[in-house]
């Protein structure tokens, strides 16, 4: 009978509401079993104690719903910041690991297609969020910003078949470019990108899941305490001054990384292939193309300014920016000056303990694969403490 | 058993909710249950919170930082949310007991005896 009354309270609950209140359904279910004891001993029968239980309970779902309601509109945005992150990442690793580039890919994909279906299907429904935005307005919104992240996606497929073709094709020889990723400094950096890849994935995604459950659990709400709530944002000017602040540090803190971007660009093309003839040890003489590395290092580097991909790197970055500063401009959101300190020296922290790391384990020998790093960690780090904050301040606050 | 509806007595009752779980938690501290079942017997089984009504009032008072909470087992190895007040929570409760006073006297004054 206890493990009836325990089934009763969490089916109570909406499969999506279950994560969210899995605190209080224990709680609630603990504090029943403990009423259905009661009336055991003051002689009620099994069936009599359990309805009488049941019944006790009073309308939870919508005390809890109330109790939930805080402004959720701009997950999406957030969502939509980090899908940007995710698919100019996917076309910059590219350049540098297929293997990478194409996870970035395919996570942005699925992520979107994951947060359009929750959207649509609540929008279908005539869902309203606590600020008053139907979903269907959420959904355009979304629709709209599909067009930059397809162009972007198209690009790295683009790469990805590009870069298969040059290997099957080409007369780059296979062996080479085994020998390149059998290497043991590149091996290691595979290894500490997957791990990197594999923590962040494991930290993030279980609050992805939580931020669409909680998508759909605010989705319940009821329609005046949204309009409610809109009134009470309205009468306070301060967060939109803290948003301002904010807005100015990601804008800095965007472009720097944008520059970076370029550079380190710049300095991963440093590398040259040469194309002609080899002497094998056994004497045999054959035409191949390898990587080499001889000519001085700035002569490259300035010929690199004009080159096709730099340029075309810049361009993404750009339409990545304005994308990124759209996305942002859709609401004011709350924020806070303290974390965003936080923030910052985590994210110091974590580049000095990586690149020490790569020092340390000689990975260091390729300058352009340190900074990639780097930048791939500052990207990831970034848009999950965005993500996370945001996911903070709506469970905890 | 249940909250008497349509009644002052009820409202009344249920308008200072807050202040009466406090001062059953100023005594020790408690699980949600117990927490209802003393307010149960101390009221001659006049008044007592549903599970939804309970639940909310300690996570507002949580939030509040009035109360905290805290896992406990029990001896059959059921594990129960406890409950204490806290320094701001006894303060509110001297607080509110002084207000309470006045008010009383107040209506007292007009229609009391």
């Amino acid at each position: 009978m206890e493990k009836k009354l325990n089934e009763f309270v969490i089916n109570y609950f909406d499969v999506e509401e279950r994560v969210v209140n899995e605190e209080a359904i224990k709680e609630i279910s603990s504090n029943l079993i403990d009423r259905y004891h009661d009336l055991l001993i003051q002689g009620k029968s099994e069936e009599q104690a359990y309805i009488e239980c049941v019944s006790s309970l009073g309308d939870i779902r919508k005390l809890l719903t109330q109790d939930k309601q805080v402004n959720a509109s701009n997950i999406t945005v957030q969502m939509q910041v980090l899908l940007f992150f995710l698919s100019s990442i996917s076309i910059v690793s590219f350049f540098f690991s297929s293997g990478v580039g194409l996870g970035f890919l395919l996570i942005s994909i699925i992520l979107f297609s994951y947060l359009y279906l929750n959207i649509y299907k609540k929008a279908k429904q005539g869902f309203v969020y606590n600020n008053g935005i139907s979903f269907m307005e959420e959904l355009l919104k979304l629709t709209k910003s599909l067009f930059p992240l397809m162009v972007m996606w198209i690009i790295s497929a683009s790469l990805l078949i590009l870069e298969t073709i040059l290997i099957l094709f080409s007369n780059i020889d296979k062996l080479i470019i085994q020998m390149f990723y059998q290497s043991t400094p590149v091996a290691i950096f595979f290894l500490m990108w997957l791990l990197i890849f594999v923590v962040t994935f494991v930290f993030v995604f279980p609050n992805y899941a939580m931020v669409i459950k909680r998508y759909q659990f605010i989705s319940k709400n009821n329609t005046t305490v949204f309009l409610f709530n809109k009134i009470i944002d309205k009468m306070k000017p301060q967060k939109y001054k803290s948003y301002s602040i904010y807005k100015k540090r990601i804008y800095l803190k965007y472009v720097i990384l944008s520059i970076l971007h370029v550079f380190v660009t710049m300095f991963a093309n440093t590398k040259e292939y040469y194309h002609g003839p080899i002497v094998f040890p056994d004497g045999d003489i054959q035409i191949r193309t390898i990587l080499s590395d001889t000519s001085p290092f700035w002569e490259k580097l300035l010929q690199n300014i004009s080159s096709f991909w730099v340029i075309l790197l810049f361009i993404i970055l750009v339409t990545g920016v304005v994308s990124f500063l759209f996305a942002l401009n859709y609401k004011p959101l709350i924020l806070k000056r303290i974390f965003l300190m936080f923030n910052v020296f985590w994210l110091i922290g974590i580049l000095i303990i990586a690149i020490s790391f790569m020092f340390y384990t000689g990975v260091i020998h390729d300058f352009s694969m340190v900074i990639y790093y780097s930048l791939g960690i500052v990207a990831i780090q970034f848009a999950f403490l965005i993500l996370n904050r945001k996911i903070k301040e709506l469970l905890y606050e | 058993m249940n909250e008497k509806k349509n009644s002052l007595f009820g409202d009344l009752l249920r308008g200072n909710t807050d202040k009466i779980l406090l001062s059953i938690l100023m005594r020790e501290d408690s699980y949600g249950y117990r927490v209802n079942k003393i307010l149960n017997e101390e009221t001659n089984h006049l008044f007592s919170l549903n599970e939804a009504t309970l639940y909310t009032t300690f996570k507002r008072l949580e939030q509040e930082h009035l109360i905290k909470s805290y896992w406990k087992e029990s001896e059959n190895s059921q594990s129960r949310k406890y409950y204490s007040i806290t320094d701001k929570g006894k303060e509110e409760l001297l607080k509110s007991k002084k207000e309470w006073k006045d008010t009383v006297d107040i209506i007292n004054h007009f229609i009391g005896e």
